[in-house]
């Protein structure tokens, strides 16, 4: 089950965790994506550079209790995106 | 900007209608909230039609359990902006996100439903989860 938009795509509106190559992980609530980038509204991302703790546990924790909604809009090229799933999605650790 | 009144009324009285206490103050908010108070439910209701239109109907299927919480309320997001900061501070480190839920007891938040365990669920779904946190918190103790 999806939003109600169909026309924006079945993650339209939806949480996601954005996974890069780089290391970098992205929640945030899905506008759009296609090929060349994927648009996050109220987003929060980790940067295991400049956190103390690991994707894994941050991951975690956004998926018990939500994530905050630091940047506002976020476009991701998406050459740089190794997944992009469902927070819900996302198992219990 | 609050959202007009037409457009929300449905929204509101779709709960309201249905024994949901509507909370508009931060008072009105504290005093449902009181540790005294038993076990309470509130539903940050939203006008986001992706998440809200399952969570509003997914609530009200929970609430014909046979576990139940002694206080049921809302607040809405976007409209009564004092009774929704005041709920969102009572969820201490929760981020704010809505539609939600959350579960009190004695006036501390003991489960909360965030946004993304609503948004894209059929409302029965949305349910099971209230449910089964209904049955984990509210239960009597001898049951």
């Amino acid at each position: 089950m999806g939003t109600f938009h169909d026309d924006m795509g079945e993650l339209h509106g939806i949480t996601v965790v954005v996974s890069q190559h780089d290391g970098c992980t992205w929640i945030g609530r899905c506008h759009s994506e296609d090929d060349v980038e994927v648009i996050l509204h109220d987003a929060d991302q980790h940067d295991p550079a400049k956190s103390d703790e690991n994707a894994e546990q941050w991951l975690q924790r956004a998926r018990r209790f939500g994530h905050w909604p630091r940047v506002s809009t976020i476009r991701i090229p998406r050459p740089g995106v190794s997944s992009l799933v469902r927070l819900a999605q996302i198992s219990a650790g | 900007m609050p959202y007009p009144d037409e457009l929300v009324d449905p929204m509101r009285r779709e709960l309201s209608d249905n024994g949901v206490t509507e909370l508009k103050s931060a008072t009105e908010v504290d005093e449902f909230l009181s540790p005294d108070g038993g076990s309470a439910f509130v539903i940050i209701n939203s006008v986001c039609g992706c998440a809200a239109g399952g969570a509003r109907p997914g609530a009200l299927l929970a609430l014909q359990s046979e576990v139940t919480p002694d206080r049921i309320g809302t607040v809405f997001a976007g409209q009564d902006t004092e009774a929704t900061e005041r709920a969102r501070e009572r969820c201490s480190q929760v981020p704010p996100s809505s539609p939600s839920m959350a579960l009190f007891q004695g006036g501390e938040m003991v489960w909360f439903l965030p946004r993304h365990m609503i948004e894209g669920r059929d409302p029965q779904t949305i349910a099971l989860d209230i449910v089964n946190a209904f049955e984990e918190h509210c239960a009597p103790a001898d049951a």
